[in-house]
């Protein structure tokens, strides 16, 4: 009898969680959020991989609602990024004024905006929320079983007029 | 100390002034470097970055001085792999003895070494069971199912007592769940099999930016193999495991963690013996006979990054375990054993330096064993007879971890100041170094250390009711059991990392082995043993299409007899083990996996028809089994699996492993 309650009991318990089916957005993978550190990290390094940004001269990266990355972005200031180096990270709430190399979106609910004005103005976007990326954002940075991933949507590559070296695709999980 | 109960609320009361004196704090070790440390590796090395373990402070794989291997989520997906004990068999160096199918009794060991001198932990802190002979998780290892909150599971290799304390002589597997999973999630598992085996996971998580929470269900039910005999193996666990964690500030945050089992499974009727013919006797389940487990874990983490060079964590676990068995349908013959364990730990993590990592902490460790026995089943007289003992023991550790040359020479060194209430207190130490060879790719390393095993509460006190008579057969003068560990190893990568190989040579020495003296009745401390071999591994990932590792482990396992002086061979390992897995990936939507294991021969120790004790020797065995899963959309995977595809008709120890098993399941996610 014991054994039969536990079933019941554990049967309505299943049943309730099976039942109850979230309306949630999809999630890219399994993919979690990469500390501060590590994004920024990656994103030196595999914006040399863009053929546009990587040829010469400052690059600027304007980082929105998220204060821990452009702090961390910050203290990377001056790095080499190919034949360009890293030479002003700004951060606001909004759009920026003036237009920069790579806009980092932070703050999921401001991504149609967002997304908008990089296709608009053929900025690249990146991102180190890794839903994102499925949902436009070129490129993104999060951690699965343990490891940093790279994400790339190649349709927004497209949409921001985003030229990459081939070798991308290879350290790189892709989205179309 | 024995016969001495203290109340739950009394047990409680060290995590209670934990919460009410610390603030806490989960902080992955990443965050130990800043952007501008990470920024001067290379994008390989930065994508290498699997944190492990091995060092006390999460580290990147390829700067580890020691060996480790992990399985990763993405592994077990290939493989569906629902079982976590067997996708840690695929390790190099570990070995996974079942006695049979689903609920089986099951034990892991590594480097030949026994399994009580396997350390399980889950996020990082211990998981024992109390009340164990010997004070291992030995009793649970077949209830380890993937609850999908499972992110990877980390397999140290090697006498690591400095850092993780007693009983990791032969090794450390650190089961790390999944934490901080952002937005509104759930993943419905269900798969269904031969002998009306059923298998469902479900997990609900949902979490922002400064929060999250996270439950998960699993259930098994089967009736099990039944090797010709009247009575399956049946066997049903039910298990649930939370997290949950807040950022009380930047640097600050709290997490909680629980696992959770309650599971049922048939008992042996007989186990193996052998006939006059000295022909193996299969076991059979037993119609009236079961078992039921149980256990409990809570986790509490608190972590405080105090400055950029300084953070240190506070954790402490309350564990429980329950093993039931119930000897026949007679209400009151049955014998309980329930352990609980109390583990207190604050470590401080210190970078002086970029070169300089110092690892500082303590930990306390109580434990209490209570049984209860009918006085005398034979008789029928089941009145309860009790037995409650308990111990506790603090510790010190302390580590340098340090970067020479670039980081291409990595040096580390430890201690650990072990203070038992019934014992000695005793000092361990280990070296461990790596030099990597930029420019080929390659990295040497090795490490030299001590290890010990504190006795358990029932081989110094334990004992059982035979005929209403109490027979002790534990031993209060036993010493703890030492270990001296060396291994030198080599790793190799090549064309960009799509070809990995190494090979590490292990030896582990142990001395004052306890052992179960059958003239005398009692345990003792007697014997040497030792263990070598080596183990190596090929990964290739070729293609985005493919997948292959090969891991070949040759292991030695010796014990010397006393009475001869002789070296024997250790009973119930192979000499050498294969782990062939390929995951092929056709299409994007497509995966089929292939696991091939083979085995050598083994000795087993079989009673005949006159009870005497026969060294049997088991045969060589390979196995296969095969996975294939199709995603048909985000949100909706299918697949089918097959488990001993060639129906091999064989044994593990002597008891009889199930057929060819087919599975078929599905998983929705949202």
């Amino acid at each position: 009898m014991q054994k039969f309650n536990k079933h019941v009991r554990l049967l309505t318990a299943l049943a309730a969680i099976t039942l109850f089916v979230p309306t949630g957005e999809s999630y890219a993978g399994e993919i979690q959020k990469a500390p501060g550190q590590i994004q920024a990290a990656i994103f030196v390094k595999v914006l040399s991989f863009n053929e546009g940004i990587s040829s010469g001269g400052d690059i600027s990266v304007h980082v929105i609602s998220a204060p821990g990355f452009a702090a961390e972005m910050k203290s990377v200031t001056g790095e080499k990024i190919g034949q360009s180096s890293l030479a002003v990270v700004n951060e606001s709430d909004d759009l920026p004024l003036n237009k920069p190399s790579a806009v980092y979106i932070g703050d999921e609910s401001k991504l149609d905006e967002i997304l908008r004005y990089t296709r608009e103005h053929k900025i690249l976007s990146i991102t180190g929320i890794p839903e994102l990326v499925a949902k436009g954002v070129t490129l993104g940075v999060g951690i699965s079983g343990g490891k940093p991933q790279i994400l790339l949507n190649l349709s927004s590559s497209k949409d921001e007029a985003i030229s990459w070296n081939y070798a991308i695709l290879k350290v790189s999980t892709t989205f179309e | 100390m024995k016969n001495f109960r203290i109340s739950l609320a009394q047990r409680m009361l060290p995590f209670a002034l934990l919460f009410v004196l610390s603030f806490p704090a989960q902080i992955s070790a990443e965050e130990q470097k800043t952007a501008k440390d990470l920024v001067k590796l290379s994008l390989d090395e930065l994508l290498d970055m699997t944190v492990v373990t091995a060092t006390r402070t999460e580290t990147q794989l390829s700067k580890v001085t020691k060996s480790i291997s992990v399985v990763s989520r993405k592994d077990m997906e290939d493989a569906q792999g629902f079982f976590l004990p067997e996708m840690i068999d695929n390790v190099p160096g570990v070995y996974l003895k079942r006695n049979g199918g689903p609920g089986r009794l099951s034990s892991i060991s590594m480097r030949g070494a026994g399994s009580r001198f396997t350390q399980f932990q889950y996020n990082g802190m211990p998981l024992r069971d109390a009340a164990d002979t010997q004070y291992t998780l030995r009793a649970f290892t077949q209830d380890f199912y993937n609850g999908s909150n499972v992110d990877r599971i980390e397999v140290l290799k090697g006498t690591n007592s400095t850092l993780y304390g007693s009983q990791a002589m032969g090794g450390v597997i650190n089961i790390i769940t999944e934490k901080w999973k952002k937005g509104l999630n759930y993943e419905s598992r269900i798969e269904v099999g031969d002998q009306t085996t059923f298998m469902k996971s479900d997990r609900l998580a949902y979490g922002e930016d400064d929060y999250y929470v996270d439950l998960n269900l699993t259930y098994i039910d089967t009736d099990g193999q039944r090797n010709s005999g009247e009575h399956d193996y049946d066997y049903e666990n039910m298990g649930i495991s939370t997290g949950a964690g807040v950022k009380l500030g930047e640097n600050i945050s709290l997490e909680l963690t629980s696992l959770f089992f309650d599971n049922s499974a048939a008992l042996n009727n007989n186990t193996p013996s052998l006939d006059a013919n000295l022909e193996l006797v299969k076991n059979q389940a037993a119609g009236d006979q079961h078992l039921e487990n149980r256990i409990f874990h809570l986790g509490v983490f608190f972590n405080h990054k105090i400055s950029p060079i300084w953070d240190y964590t506070l954790k402490g676990a309350y564990s429980e375990t329950e093993r039931h068995y119930f000897w026949s349908d007679v209400s009151g013959n049955q014998s309980d054993y329930n352990g609980d364990t109390t583990y207190i730990e604050m470590q401080h993590n210190i970078h002086p330096a970029d070169w300089l990592t110092m690892i500082v902490g303590f930990d306390y460790e109580k434990a209490a064993y209570h049984s209860q026995e009918p006085l005398d089943q034979y008789q029928g007289i089941y009145d309860p007879v009790y037995s409650d003992y308990d111990w506790y023991v603090w510790d010190a550790f302390f580590k340098f971890q340090s970067a020479f040359l670039d980081e291409t020479l990595l040096f580390d060194a430890g201690g650990r100041y072990n203070s038992p209430e019934e014992f000695g207190s005793e000092f361990l130490w280990e070296v461990s170094a790596a030099y990597i060879f930029d420019k080929l790719n390659t990295k040497i390393h090795g490490h030299a250390g001590t290890g010990y095993r504190t006795p358990s509460l029932y081989e110094s006190y334990g004992g059982y009711l035979f005929m209403g008579e109490l027979i002790t057969i534990g031993n209060p003068d036993l010493e703890p059991e030492e270990s001296v560990s060396y291994e030198i190893g080599v790793d190799q990568f090549l064309m960009e990392k799509k070809i990995n190989l190494g090979i590490t040579y292990f030896r582990i020495d142990f001395d004052s082995l306890i052992v179960y003296d059958m003239s005398l009745n009692k345990y003792k401390n007697a014997t040497e043993a030792k263990t070598e071999g080596f183990e190596s591994y090929l990964y290739l990932r070729p293609w985005k299409y493919l997948k292959l590792g090969v891991a070949y482990t040759h292991t030695n396992p010796e014990y010397k007899d006393n009475a001869t002086g002789k070296w024997i061979r250790k009973e119930h390992f192979p000499k050498n083990k294969v782990n062939i897995t390929a995951s092929l990936y056709p299409t994007e939507n497509l995966t089929a996996f292939c696991r091939l294991n083979w085995m050598s021969e083994k000795i087993v120790p079989l009673n005949d028809t006159n009870y005497n004790r026969v060294r049997w020797e088991e045969g060589d065995v390979t196995t296969l089994d095969l996975a294939v899963t199709y995603k048909i959309s985000e949100n909706a995977d299918i697949w089918a699996r097959v488990e001993n595809l060639l129906d091999k008709d064989y044994t593990e120890s002597g008891f009889t492993m199930p057929g060819r098993w087919v599975y078929g399941g599905v998983k929705l996610s949202f």
